[in-house]
């Protein structure tokens, strides 16, 4: 794919932009994705094009060299504020100092971690303390579950349609829609 | 008590073995390699407290094993067992290390994550080990709470285990597959399903035995059931072309060469590690054709683990040097194969 700004270069940089809640996207090369991210993040010209060196693939990174140029000197010293492992440590092993160091290193990771898993969200197995109980089948004279009132139930209804959608189990979600577009008509009557 | 590699099970003679592994860490501690010394000790001494039922959540008796105390081939041999990594080999800071009586199950405290949760079993059993291995996830949670993001899930010392923190693997036995022209693509094609095959011996030497083992690439925006899926399909369809070339295949050439690798474990005096790999591939595909009868308690995986140095020392509980080692390993093979007897059917 040609890039669509300069239509000269090969486009290897895919840009979305939200504005108030509609995407576009651009397919650009990345030096015009470089000037576009300047003037919309406002970020300096220094870290942007750091950024860039980091994602785009240059050869001597996969060896664990980068180029050497101020921009990533000054990058590799950037450390994270709870264990202090610096930037350029981790691009050296490989691992983080803490679990604080994701969000530390975050500016820098979403695509990294695209490219190495090939998606951004876990959707697996959480700790029990997030998980939400399986709601046991209604049984005459549970307390709980009647002394709900139905603003409660909608709202319970709703954490439960949201797990459901996480969990990509969309029949029981379907399920779930419609109990709470009754429980609004009641609420409504 | 008998060691898990001992037992059969479903499949188990191309799906020698499922195993998963999962990687956790520690909310509010730095992870290992950043650690100081006293947070290195203070980590270990909580976790050693806080853990002391963990037998019950593994239902077995799980003891522990400073790291200090083991010798260099022990460590050796509980690497070529797939107990500890190479992380765990290499590393120079303190580690801890809890094992059940069978083996099946291991726990490495700080290596490169905190956590390091291993179950394996024989056969084709993978949906078995995640509802055990999951059991004891939640046990080690609710003693030590662990460090997660709702949007990333569990924070792992590495990108590359983000997510689930979830390895599954299968090991698998293809002896006829591996020589098929085709074999090539099919392994090329699995890459594209995400499963990676590796070579399961690792040795200098390729594709020694028609050993693999199987592994999920991503452990992130797949969920644990999504991997294990992924992987029993693509181990399913493995077997089914292994057992149909086995089922095709023309019986007294095939004979032949069980037997003749039979003669080489039963006559020769020194036996060099892939050389008896081989030959010890050949006794697993002759079992699996009903060629023996196994009169010992023993299965011929457990030959294979068993003719690695470390594995060998540790048996004899002795140091050799490469030249006893080869006469030693033949001994070993001997003493084993005694007990098959050839069953002319």
């Amino acid at each position: 794919m040609i890039c669509e700004k300069c239509k000269k270069r090969e486009a290897r940089v895919k840009i979305t932009k939200v504005i108030n809640g509609i995407s576009e996207v651009h397919n650009l090369c990345p030096e015009c994705a470089m000037d576009l991210r300047v003037l919309d993040t406002g970020m300096t010209p220094e870290w942007s094009s750091a950024i860039f060196r980091l994602l785009s693939d240059t050869p001597g990174q996969k060896n664990g060299r980068k180029p050497q140029t101020v921009y990533d000197e000054k990058l590799k010293t950037m450390e994270c504020p709870t264990c202090h492992k610096r930037y350029g440590d981790f691009l050296e092993d490989g691992q983080f100092g803490c679990a604080d160091c994701y969000d530390a290193f975050s500016p820098f990771m979403d695509q990294m971690i695209l490219s190495i898993q090939g998606a951004d969200s876990h959707t697996g197995k959480r700790p029990a303390s997030l998980r939400l109980k399986t709601p046991e089948p209604k049984r005459q004279g549970d307390i709980a579950e009647e002394m709900l009132t139905p603003e409660e139930e909608t709202e319970m209804l709703k954490i439960r349609l949201q797990e459901a959608i996480y969990a990509e189990d969309y029949e029981t979600a379907a399920k779930l829609r419609d109990q709470i577009k009754a429980l609004s008509k009641e609420l409504k009557a | 008590m008998s060691r898990w590699y001992n037992e059969s099970g479903k499949n188990s003679d191309i799906i020698l073995v499922s195993r998963i592994r999962l990687l956790r860490n520690f909310a509010g501690w730095p992870f290992p390699g950043q650690e100081s010394e006293s947070e290195v000790r203070a980590l270990l001494s909580m976790a050693e407290e806080k853990l002391s039922d963990l037998s019950t959540a593994v239902q077995e008796e799980v003891s522990e094993t400073p790291a200090g105390l083991f010798e260099e081939s022990e460590r050796q041999a509980l690497k070529e067992r797939h107990i500890i990594n190479n992380a765990a080999l290499r590393t120079n800071h303190d580690y801890r290390l809890f094992t059940s009586e069978s083996e099946d199950f291991s726990l490495t405290l700080n290596v490169e994550d905190h956590v390091r949760l291993l179950l394996s079993r024989r056969g084709d059993c993978l949906t078995e080990l995640w509802e055990k291995i999951s059991y004891i996830d939640d046990y080690i949670d609710s003693c030590i709470p662990y460090a997660f993001d709702k949007k990333q899930g569990f924070r792992t010392s590495r990108i590359s285990n983000m997510g689930t923190g979830m390895r599954c693997y299968y090991v698998m036995h293809l002896p006829l597959l591996t020589e098929e022209p085709s074999f090539k693509d099919l392994l090329a094609e699995m890459t594209k399903h995400g499963v990676i095959v590796r070579d399961a011996l690792d040795l200098d030497e390729k594709h020694t035995g028609g050993l693999y083992v199987l592994y999920n690439q991503r452990t992130l925006g797949l969920s644990e059931n999504d991997i294990m899926d992924i992987l029993s399909l693509v181990a399913g369809r493995l077997m089914d072309q292994e057992k149909e070339l086995r089922k095709n295949a023309d019986l007294i050439k095939l004979k032949d060469r069980v037997m003749r690798a039979y003669g080489l474990l039963t006559y020769a005096r020194l036996m060099d590690l892939p050389e008896s790999c081989r030959l010890i591939s050949d006794i697993m595909l002759g079992e699996s054709l009903g060629f023996f009868k196994n009169n010992g308690n023993f299965s011929s995986y457990e030959l294979m683990l068993g003719v690695f140095p470390g594995n060998l020392q540790v048996y004899y509980q002795s140091l050799f040097n490469e030249d006893e080692i080869k006469e030693k390993r033949a001994g070993f093979l001997q003493h084993f194969l005694s007990r098959l007897e050839i069953s002319d059917k």
